[in-house]
């Protein structure tokens, strides 16, 4: 956009576009002129005549910034050009918002093991409602020690993960991330578990026995599933009801995708490894016949959408300003907002030691520099 | 404007009156273009410009400089980005790009600024009705798998008597009402009418029906296989389901064709199958027309929105109220449907999101491929705009011209 046409627009003003400089005694630093054009012209000689023009272009320097901006104020023909802030500002770290993130993972958690005790007592009984047919219980015939298999590869990932996030350097904004998936997964499903019950995927389940009006029971068994984990392996968990969709699919799976997602590239034999976790784990649940295929189908496709859909929403910019953003319609943008609004890149992938080297080495070497001094 | 170098003797005047130096219009009177640029400061030592001048002619110079400059910019517009610094030593022009400097004795400050890359006013909505009509036999092929999906997942279904309903909320918290599933089949043909007319009209009915089409597709070939890996027993006692044709293929091709020809629906009699709970293409169907019908339409028919949005809720509801699918199958099926509508349509609408990156995760669906495919010319947003699918000028009566809102052909 060349600045003379928005000179030969205004009527008032008639613009020198020149900034002059005279050289060497003198260089005058052309005016900082945003979004236009800036021509300098260089006289190589010093005159007197030059003073003269000197302060005339000065003049006109202002007069040519008075008038861009006027005309600009006018036209409207001008494109925001965003200046990018210091980089510390991109990533703030902003603990407390990972604490809120903690404690909606946390209300989550405790609110399922409250379903799964409701949804106990309306599980039809096994002689009632027989197992579902299902086409992979056709092939394949149980596998006894299966689910231990699932339960230890589960265990092994997230530990592998808990150490990785340890390591990180952006640990509280990737924290908040992983907290706000594993709360959102597990409300769905207390959702599905509670609106429509399934009945036992096979007859070697053994349920505990139900107990009709007995509250304070029901309360035990709460605590004992959330100090056990939910886990079979540490005997906690006794409950039946709770197969759509399947809890250690999601589990399995979402750690694997955070694994994969912040390591960094050239460590594909740790990927390939926990992939090989991963899956192995969500295949014994099956060969266990403790879920129907359909529970571990939509909990792997509810899991893996709604990790892709949150970390595209985050990565890409673009969407944020995008009049048309379709990814905002879902009913946790506003939880969304809240948790990355300040985040303003790519989370990269960076490690570093947790915590700081003991700063009683420093000392020393403060200490001997001192020394060396004298 | 137009180039110095071919300004006659009267443009020259011009530019010396509109420069507000009317005082050498008559010593310049013969000057054409070229001349008026070859004009130095030795010209006004000698009369008779000395004699004009006040000022040995510094400001003409300086005009004739910035004109020299302009032409020069107006040249090579296109070449030019982001600022344009002139070195002028002893009067010859020599342009120099986006700060780069021939003087190493001037220190002048660098910024860098990012120009941001203005999206590409060149929108191109090609119609390539060939990909169009890929899209309509993989979603042909997908409905008549789902049937066929349906017929051997009947003959799996648990009876009534040996699998009672399974418990769900919904249907203790409301008892069964007859009619309503007619309700829910009649409000789902509604809606497709309505939808069906409004892509009639639309100008890029090519690219529009190609992303419906594949849409419905996978839709519907996520649901056969959640029907065939795991078969709920039926919601109700009330169901009739036909008897099982075990091994008979003749029968279960004849029974394929019938639900075909009645578009599953019961109100044609054609549905009379169980086992296809999990998940509801009654839902789907409700879903993705509203969908589709708002997304296309122009904002300003709210009250058009409103009411297909009452025929898509109550739809739905009627399905629940009528126990034909358990409210799972209802949930199951509209997270699907609206997650996938949304999705689509946001890799479509964003530049960024079609290439395949390490910051792209929309790019690890298995359908990614064929979105590319069909979305690859496709650039910027489709615009809601209207035309009638045949050419109304043969039949115009009155001569007069006629202003409106639809696109001509």
């Amino acid at each position: 956009m060349a600045a003379s046409e928005l000179i030969h627009d205004s009527d008032d003003v008639r613009l020198q576009v020149e900034a002059s400089v005279t050289t060497p005694t003198a260089p005058l630093h052309p005016p900082r002129v945003a979004n236009g054009d800036l021509r300098s012209t260089v006289t190589g000689s010093v005159d007197g005549k030059q003073e003269r023009g000197r302060l005339g272009s000065l003049l006109q320097q202002n007069q040519l910034i008075h008038s861009l901006s006027s005309g600009l104020r006018r036209h409207c023909h001008y494109v925001k050009i965003p200046v990018q802030e210091e980089h510390a500002v991109q990533l703030p770290t902003e603990w407390w918002k990972t604490g809120v993130a903690f404690l909606y993972a946390a209300f989550n958690l405790v609110f399922t093991t409250v379903v799964i005790t409701i949804v106990h007592e309306r599980v039809p009984d096994k002689s009632v409602s027989p197992p579902l047919p299902d086409k992979f219980f056709d092939y394949v015939d149980r596998v006894p020690w299966a689910f231990t298999v699932t339960e230890s590869n589960g265990l092994i990932l997230v530990g592998l993960w808990l150490l990785q996030w340890i390591c990180l350097k952006h640990r509280s904004i990737i924290g908040r991330r992983c907290f706000f998936l594993i709360g959102t997964l597990y409300m769905y499903r207390c959702v599905t578990m509670y609106i429509t019950t399934l009945p036992v995927p096979g007859k070697h389940m053994v349920c505990a026995p139900k107990l009709y009006n007995d509250s304070t029971g029901k309360i035990w068994r709460i605590l004992r599933l959330i100090s056990g984990g939910g886990l079979s392996l540490t005997g906690s968990h006794l409950m039946c009801g709770d197969f759509l969709y399947s809890g250690h699919t999601v589990m399995l799976t979402l750690s694997y995708l955070f694994i994969k997602e912040y390591s960094p590239p050239w460590m594909w034999w740790y990927r390939w490894f926990c992939w090989a976790l991963s899956a192995s784990g969500v295949v014994c649940i099956l060969f266990a016949h403790e879920h129907y295929s359909i529970d571990v189908v939509v909990g792997y496709v509810v899991t893996t959408r709604t990790f892709w859909w949150y970390h595209t929403m985050a990565n890409t910019h673009a969407l944020r300003q995008a009049p048309n953003n379709f990814l905002s319609r879902t009913w946790w943008n506003p939880i969304f907002n809240f948790l990355e609004r300040n985040v303003r890149t790519t989370v990269p992938v960076a490690f570093t030691w947790p915590v700081a080297l003991p700063s009683a080495c420093r000392q020393r070497y403060r200490i001997v520099e001192g020394g060396r001094d004298e | 404007m137009k180039k110095v170098v071919a300004w006659s003797a009267e443009d020259v005047s011009n530019w010396l009156s509109k420069e507000g130096m009317p005082e050498y219009i008559d010593a310049l009177c013969q000057m054409d273009g070229p001349a008026l640029l070859k004009l130095t400061e030795t010209d006004f030592q000698k009369p008779p410009l000395s004699l004009l001048s006040s000022d040995a002619g510094q400001q003409l110079l300086e005009r004739l400089e910035t004109l020299r400059i302009e032409t020069h910019i107006e040249a090579h517009k296109n070449g030019h980005a982001n600022g344009h610094i002139v070195r002028l030593p002893n009067g010859t022009t020599k342009p120099q790009r986006n700060g780069s400097l021939a003087m190493k004795d001037f220190s002048m400050e660098m910024i860098h600024i990012p120009m941001p890359t203005i999206e590409a006013t060149r929108s191109s909505f090609p119609v390539e009705w060939g990909k169009t009509g890929v899209a309509f036999i993989y979603a042909v092929v997908c409905f008549v798998t789902t049937t066929v999906v349906i017929s051997v997942v009947h003959e799996r279904v648990p009876p009534k008597e040996h699998t009672p309903p399974l418990p769900d909320k919904f249907f203790d918290l409301f008892d069964r009402v007859e009619w309503a599933f007619s309700i829910c089949e009649i409000n789902g043909m509604l809606l497709v009418g309505l939808w069906l007319i409004q892509w009639i009209l639309l100008k890029y009915r090519s690219i529009i029906g190609r992303r419906f089409f594949f849409i419905v597709g996978t839709l519907y070939l996520y649901r056969c296989i959640t029907m065939y890996i795991t078969t709920l027993p039926v919601p109700g006692m009330h169901f009739k389901c036909s008897p099982k044709l075990l091994g008979n293929w003749e029968a279960q091709m004849r029974r394929v064709m019938k639900m075909i020809a009645g578009g599953g629906l019961s109100i044609t009699g054609s549905h009379t199958m169980c086992g296809d709970y999990l998940y509801s293409g009654h839902t789907v169907m409700l879903t993705l027309t509203y969908l589709f019908i708002k997304e296309y339409s122009p904002k300003r028919f709210w009250w058009y929105h409103w009411l297909c949005w009452t025929l898509s809720a109550v739809g739905i509801f009627c399905i629940l109220l009528a126990h034909d699918h358990y409210t799972v199958d209802v949930v199951v099926a509209y997270f699907i449907t609206t997650r996938l509508f949304w999705w689509y349509h946001t890799m479509a609408n964003q530049q960024s999101l079609k290439e395949t990156s390490q910051s792209n995760p929309f790019s690890r669906v298995w359908w990614y491929r064929l979105f590319q495919y069909f979305e690859e010319n496709v650039n910027g947003m489709v615009p809601k705009n209207y035309q009638l699918p045949f050419s109304w000028r043969a039949l115009q009566w009155n001569r007069g011209v006629k202003y409106s809102r639809l696109d001509s052909q």
